[in-house]
């Protein structure tokens, strides 16, 4: 079977699922999380067994390029939803982190043919460490998304009332979300910048470049220094946090898109 | 002045401005060409230049953020660790009842009788709970959570000692580029921002370059360059330095970073055809060697090779690259040990005889170049603190933030048991687990 149309699959299935926990949201009571609970896991299998045999097939893992990394960061986002949902309780999430599995998947499914296929790894990226770089990375850009749909709920539910939003986890919650997943994230950012450091002083003998897409992660990590001592230290909450969460996810995104398509530099490599 | 160098409010501070002044340099051409960055900032040139702006994170006043923010570090750790030791080794353990009773968290059990608990079997439940139980004399005292107390003294460490890290590479760190033909020895290079040859107290000699392909593709896969260490002309080690795996010899680590081809050559094959007698010769020669024509009076030699012959206004043969674009052999012909008559023969162009009126035409069928390996060059001291100072960075991340400290404060007092509970962040969490600690001793 072709990988591509498994993919495709896939991201028609997040498409549903996000239908799903829409519908639920506007309806009374939550029949319909249940329905998007299944469908959700159905379209995980797929994702995982596509880039498992994507794995096997291209005999690299499957982050070489945009699409294999945008892909890969749509199941990242699903891996963490479900995890943190399964240990909290945090289903209802699901109505505003699948859109964002949906659209990242979404938006490599739509590159041209030439962008998608598989190609051999130029020998600087033949590396163990690499790999564990950008699995490390979008782990921790996904825990972000994460607390970034916390931080936009808790603002959102400060603005408006309303039965629908009461189905959301109360805004005391949605803290608590919101730094979760902010710690989870900040650790294995750490491990990400880490161990591409690492990598990088054995491909070019310098663990640090001031590159483009090094820069903007430490740039996000600083961000997300700020938010913890802010948090831990002075106490803020609520409001405060949510913003800077806010501030966090606008910075990650860059570091993963912005930099490729507006800065260029040693990274420029990995597309 | 140091009660401000070490406040959280100056880190935050300098945190803002280091990320702040750190898109900036993503934004703006970093170390480029002066002329061209003159060309493309115009007026702003001068501005930008003064202000350090083209190597941003090399300027001077970067650098000065860099030493606040480990000053600011260091200062706060010191400021800190008497406090955070303290904490944890030496706890309030045996308190007054208000004490207990005036925690964020507290409760109180009270039976109808008064209770037959004995100090020995609260503690055992509270360690159920993982707490460490340090007291139980007058009142039942545990705490939870020590770790990520340590953790955080090891985070703050360890980021501390990959500033250090940093500023030992930047003072005592040299870095530099090496190209060697196969065949070459070196025993110098050069390093970035000099002129003057580094010299190593070894040499390093290319003895064959390859490039290696993905099967059935034209994709490289890897680039090797096998060389030989030698001290005093004796070989010390014999390895291969791959992309991804460089070579670490005494404090020096040399990485595959390019590649290309030598104007000089490994071999030229030639075909040489008599004219009248079809007679056809084939030879495999290096450059400069002389070669016979077999049963003639002729002797050959290949004189120069150019990989990319033209020639200049004065019709001298130069080579406009070192791509192997259009390849030219000069051959010279000699008679009876004389010289006879020298011309160029074309790979591309095999028909083209300069050599009209010849007895014998030359063919230039193929050749091999030597390759050059480009290596490059770092000593880096400072690698230890900053592998060591990541490794303790993220092992006091995951200590200091997958757990938090609490404490617990257990007492009978006649008919009634007083918890007190005080966590040092996480509130939420700590509740339930408080809760969950009261329910069990009602329970009992
Ligand atoms: C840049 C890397 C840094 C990271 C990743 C980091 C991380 C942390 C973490 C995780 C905590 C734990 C909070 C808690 O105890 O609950 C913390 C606390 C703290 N941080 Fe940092 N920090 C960094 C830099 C700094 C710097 C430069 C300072 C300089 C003053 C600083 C000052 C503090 C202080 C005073 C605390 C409170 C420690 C305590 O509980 O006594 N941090 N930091």
């Amino acid at each position: 079977m072709n990988l591509h149309n498994l993919f495709y699959i896939t991201t028609i299935v997040y498409f549903f699922t996000a239908i799903f926990y829409f519908i639920n949201l506007i309806s009374q009571g939550n029949k319909f999380i249940k329905f998007a609970r299944i469908v959700v896991l159905l379209g995980f299998l797929l994702h995982t067994v596509g880039l498992v045999l994507w794995t096997i097939k291209a005999q690299h893992a499957p982050f070489s390029n945009m699409y294999e990394s945008s892909v890969f960061f749509s199941w990242a986002i699903v891996l963490v939803y479900l995890i943190l949902s399964y240990t909290y309780k945090w289903d209802i999430l699901g109505t505003f982190v699948i859109p964002l599995a949906f659209l990242a998947i979404g938006s490599a499914s739509v590159l041209p043919d030439d962008y998608k296929a598989i190609q051999p790894l130029v020998p600087a990226l033949r590396s163990s460490w690499l790999e564990i770089h950008v699995i490390s990375c979008m782990l921790g850009y996904a825990a972000f998304a994460v607390s970034f749909i916390a931080g936009i709920l808790f603002l959102l539910k400060e603005k408006r009332t309303g039965k629908n939003l009461d189905k959301l986890p109360s805004q005391e919650a949605l803290d608590t979300i919101n730094y979760k997943s902010v710690t989870l994230g900040f650790i294995l950012l750490t491990g990400g910048i880490i161990t591409g450091a690492i990598w990088a002083n054995f491909a070019w003998g310098t663990y640090w470049s001031w590159d483009p897409k090094e820069t903007w992660s430490l740039i996000t990590w600083l961000v997300y220094a700020i938010y913890l001592h802010a948090r831990l230290m002075r106490g803020w909450q609520g409001r405060k946090i949510a913003w800077i969460s806010i501030v966090g996810f606008l910075a990650v995104l860059f570091t993963y898109w912005g930099v490729n398509f507006l800065l260029s530099g040693l990274h420029s490599y990995a597309q | 002045m140091i009660k401000k160098l070490a406040s959280i409010k100056f880190t935050i501070v300098l945190f803002v401005i280091i990320a702040i002044t750190s898109i900036v340099g993503t934004l703006i051409i970093q170390q480029a060409d002066v002329d061209f960055l003159k060309q493309r900032y115009g007026v702003l040139f001068q501005i930008f230049n003064f202000l350090g702006i083209f190597d941003l994170y090399h300027s001077w006043w970067f650098i000065v953020l860099l030493v606040l923010l480990t000053l600011n570090i260091l200062t706060c750790s010191i400021d800190r660790l008497g406090i955070i030791f303290r904490q944890i080794i030496s706890p309030p353990i045996k308190v007054e009842l208000s004490y207990i009773t005036q925690q964020k968290f507290n409760s109180k059990i009270k039976f109808k009788t008064a209770p037959n608990l004995i100090n020995d079997k609260i503690s055992e439940g509270l360690e159920k709970f993982g707490y460490a139980v340090l007291g139980k004399d007058e009142n039942v005292f545990g705490h939870k959570g020590a770790w990520s107390r340590i953790g955080v003294i090891l985070v703050h460490f360890s980021f501390f000692l990959i500033l250090v890290g940093a500023a030992i590479g930047g003072i005592f760190g040299v870095k530099g580029n090496i190209e060697i033909a196969e065949g070459e020895k070196v025993s110098q290079f050069y390093s970035r921002n000099s002129q003057i040859p580094y010299p190593l107290d070894f040499s390093i000699y290319l003895k064959k370059f390859t490039v290696e392909y993905y099967p059935d593709t034209q994709r490289p896969k890897s680039f090797i360059s096998e060389v030989e260490i030698s001290e005093k002309d004796k070989v010390v080690l014999d390895k291969k330095i791959e992309v991804n795996h460089p070579l670490k010899y005494k404090k020096f680590s040399f990485y595959q970073s390019s590649f290309g081809t030598s104007e000089k050559v490994e071999y030229i094959a030639l075909t040489v055809k008599g004219v009248r007698n079809k007679e056809v010769f084939s030879f495999k020669v290096k450059l400069d060697e002389e070669f016979n024509l077999p049963k003639t009076d002729f002797k050959a030699k290949v004189e120069d090779f150019l990989p990319d012959f033209a020639m200049d206004e004065h019709m001298k043969p130069f080579s406009k690259s070192e791509e192997s674009n259009n390849p030219a052999v000069l051959i010279s012909l000699f008679k009876n040990d004389k010289f006879y008559v020298s011309f160029w023969a074309f790979k591309n162009f095999p028909e083209y005889h300069v050599s009209k009126g010849l007895p014998y035409n030359f063919y230039f069928n193929d050749f091999k170049q030597v390759y050059y390996s480009g290596l490059q060059v770092t000593k880096d001291p400072g690698v230890p603190f900053i592998y060591i100072g990541s490794g303790l960075l993220l092992l006091g991340l995951m200590f200091s933030l997958l757990s938090y400290y609490r404490r617990v404060w257990i007492k009978i007092d006649k008919d009634t048991i007083y918890i007190g509970g005080y966590a040092h962040r996480n509130p939420v969490h700590f509740e339930k687990e408080f809760n969950q600690i009261i329910d069990k001793f009602k329970q009992t």
